[in-house]
This record gives structure tokens, sequence and C-alpha cells, in this order.
């Protein structure tokens, strides 16, 4: 069961990152996000007949559709590699367990993104407690600004790629400089392409407040930016 | 000077951008300073290193969030989350104790073994005891009567502590306490008993006969 599906994994199709960030009116209503609709209503169809073969292939298509812009966001929410692992792993056991209250006129995505954001939300508040009890001594290993170990480029020379990751850990340094909330903002709106709507609907806030955070980020990330660029 | 020839500060450059994103709504007071970027040099080349500078940013962000997504990770996720969907349609699952989830079968011999064994060794105990006890009690008992028998109550303060042997050989059954004490000075004075007087005086208290004391004086 799972090596007819992992085949679907082991060549997934690549998320179009520039055009999705760039392009934020297409994204709701995709053909992504209508494929992931399509097989959540699959998985539901299947659970509630219960052909529970059917419904975990259906679930694997799901998953494999959708986790990585799930890995994505919750990285961008939590800014630890391991803990978005994690959280990307709850949040789609709740969808499966949950998959019969899933409101088939609304899209899959946005049912999801609430999901992962009140997990992500839920890690955060446990890290925070959990920081609160760590010895001093000890440092988190994410604390460089980057969330993951920054992987090697093909087709660059080690200069070339030595100095990239030393830019792209100094402009996530910068985005790690910005308040919580703004930074959350920042990167599911500036980066991920999520409209302020969305964003509200994730996070809990007005679409309004969204855009005032989003706006006072950007202006923040400019003074940093310009601030480096002095001091450099 | 009017206003159209203000360069645009930073926050108007930023709110264009968002405008360029679809992330902000131009309103009827942004015209003037769009038509303000257009015919300026230096705000439009200011607004591009914004512009560039965002976009940078983006860029690494989302090189960064790629990172993470490796395929092999993506695929062990993917494995991890089947594997709780299926361990929740088939309910909880019981883990073998670690010692004897290596041989299962095997395990209940050793144990019926080993109960046999500790049986065994707590009735060899027992009997042990019992045939001890009823060996040395007899041994005691005559050993007690024997000694009775030859020792006086005077010159034996307890019956364990003689050798009832010995003593039978250097003590007449009917001495008095004098000729007992002078026995004992005998024994002392004997040639063997000699090299025995300086530890003894060193050790307790000085005899008048001991040459070392007639030094002194």
């Amino acid at each position: 069961m799972t090596g007819s599906s992992g085949s679907r994994v082991g060549a997934p199709s690549p998320p179009a990152r520039s055009d999705r960030a760039g392009d934020v009116s297409g994204r709701s209503g995709g053909p992504a996000a209508a494929n992931c609709s399509e097989e959540a209503r699959r998985v539901k169809a299947a659970v509630l007949a219960g052909q529970h073969d059917e419904a975990r292939s259906a679930f694997a298509d799901l998953v494999g559709s959708y986790q990585r812009q799930a890995m994505r966001l919750a990285l961008y929410l939590l800014r630890d590699a391991a803990e978005a692992d994690e959280a990307v792993q709850d949040t789609f056991v709740k969808v499966f367990t949950h998959i019969t209250s899933y409101r088939e006129d609304l899209p899959f995505e946005a049912w999801f993104t609430r999901i992962l954001a009140n997990t992500c939300r839920d890690r955060q508040k446990a890290r925070r407690r959990r920081e609160r009890w760590e010895t001093i001594g000890f440092e988190r290993t994410d604390q460089t600004g980057s969330a993951v170990d920054l992987a090697q480029a093909p087709g660059l020379n080690p200069e070339d790629e030595l100095l990239g990751n030393e830019r792209r850990r100094y402009l996530m340094s910068a985005i790690d400089t910005l308040p919580r909330r703004q930074r959350d903002i920042l990167l599911l709106c500036h980066v991920e392409g999520q409209s302020p709507r969305e964003v509200g609907e994730m996070t809990g806030l007005t679409e309004s407040t969204v855009r005032v955070h989003l706006f006072r980020a950007l202006r923040k990330l400019r003074t940093a930016l310009e601030a480096g660029r002095v001091s450099r | 000077m009017s206003a159209a020839r203000q360069h645009l500060d930073d926050n108007l450059l930023i709110h264009r951008y968002l405008a360029d994103r679809g992330l902000a709504a131009l309103d009827a007071s942004d015209e003037a300073p769009l038509r303000h970027l257009a015919h300026c040099a230096a705000c439009e080349a200011r607004y591009q290193a914004v512009r560039a500078a965002f976009d940078e940013t983006r860029d690494a962000a989302v090189a960064d969030a790629e990172a993470a997504c490796a395929v092999d990770r993506m695929e062990r996720q993917r494995e991890r989350i089947l594997r709780r969907v299926d361990a929740l349609q088939s309910g909880p699952r019981v883990l073998p104790f670690p010692a004897a989830g290596q041989n299962g079968h095997a395990a209940p011999q050793p144990r019926v073994f080993r109960r046999w064994v500790a049986a065994a060794a707590v009735a060899g105990l027992l009997a042990g005891l019992g045939a001890g006890r009823m060996v040395f009690n007899g041994g005691d008992a005559r050993t007690a009567a024997n000694a009775r028998q030859q020792v006086t109550p005077a010159s034996a303060p307890s019956p364990r502590r003689q050798t009832p042997t010995i003593q039978a050989q250097h003590v007449e059954p009917g001495l008095s306490d004098e000729e007992f004490l002078s026995e004992i000075e005998l024994a002392t004075a004997a040639p063997r008993t000699r090299e025995l007087r300086a530890i003894y005086a060193f050790t307790l208290e000085e005899s008048r006969d001991v040459p070392r004391t007639a030094g002194k004086d």
C-alpha cells in the first residue's frame, strides 16, 4: 500500500515558489487547492462508508499533495524544522481523525491551515513554557537565524555557496529580529503568499490588522537591513 | 517647493511595494506620490532598491524553508503520518516486555526451572541446619560433662574457655589454692618463659624480681 503511493512522494510536484509568492490572486482557487479538496472529499466518503483501505489510500494522496506546503507554513510559524515536522504530523493525524466534520463546501486548504495554525500555536506555548524551565547555559540550535541546516546548492562553487549561505543567514536573522506576530504575518503574507484575509482567518486577527502588521513588519525589516548595510 | 516635487519617504515606497504585490490597496490619496515616482529618477531608484531588498529577503526565507523540505524528509514524514493513522485504526498496541520479547516462547521454561531450584535450595538449607544443630548440641553436652568432672570450679571460670585435656596433664585434682599459685610461679620462672618477662614488665606491672627494675635502683 505504501509502495504504490511512495512513487508519488518520491517525485513530488515541485511547488512553484516564485509564482506562488508573487501571484497571490490565483492562490486559493488554483488547481492544487481544488485537488486537495477533491482528495479530502474522497477520504471523507471512504471513512463514512467504512472502507478503510480506500480511505487510507486517498489520505496518502492527500498527504503527498499538501505536506510540503504544510511543512513550509509550520516552519514559518515555528522557526524550527523538527518542531515543524512534528506539528505537520499531528495536524494530518487530526485531519484524518476529524475528516467527517470537514465541510465539503469550503476549501480544504482553509480548514487544514486553521488546524495547522492551532497546532503550531499550541507548540509555541509549550515551547515557551519549556524554555522558561531550561537552564541558562542551554542554547537552542535555531537561534542562528536559519531554521534548518543550510542545504548545499548544486552548481555553485564553494566560495559562492559560502557567501550565499552567509547572506541567507543574515537576512533570516533580520527577519528574526521582528516581533513574533509581525514576523509570522510577514512570512505568511510576504513569503508564503497568503492573502491578508487568509492569514486573518488563520491567526484570528482581522484583515485590516493583518495589513497593519504587515506594513510595520516591512518597515522594521527595511530599517534593520539598512542598519546592517551601514554597519557592514 | 510643491508637494509633487518632494521625494517620497520609505513608508510610501513600502506601501507601493505592497500594492504591487497585491497585499495592499491604493486609494485616491496615493495618486500624487505615484505620479512623482514615475517622473523622479531618484525615487524610482530608491523604490527599486527597496523592492530588491524585500525580494531578496523573501527568496532567502523561501530557500530556508525549502531546505527543510528535502525529499527524503518528506518521505519519512509521510510514512510516520500513515503509520500513526494505521495505529488509530488498529487500536492500542501492547508492547512486549524487552527481556521476554527476544525469546518469547522460551520464557516460561526458565521460570519453572528457577522455582524448582529455589525450592531445592531452601529444603537443603533447612536440612543442613537441622542436622548441624543435632550434631553440635550433642557434642557440647558431652564436653561440658567431662570438664565438670575434671576441673575445679575455681580454676575454670567457664567450661568453654578451658581445654580439658591440657588441664588434666598439669593440675592435680586435689590441689589447694596456695599450691595452685605456687605452680603458676614455677611455670613463669621456667627457662622457656624467661624471654617473656621483658614483655610482661613493659605491658603490665613491674615485678620486683625483674633484673631491669634492679638496674634502675
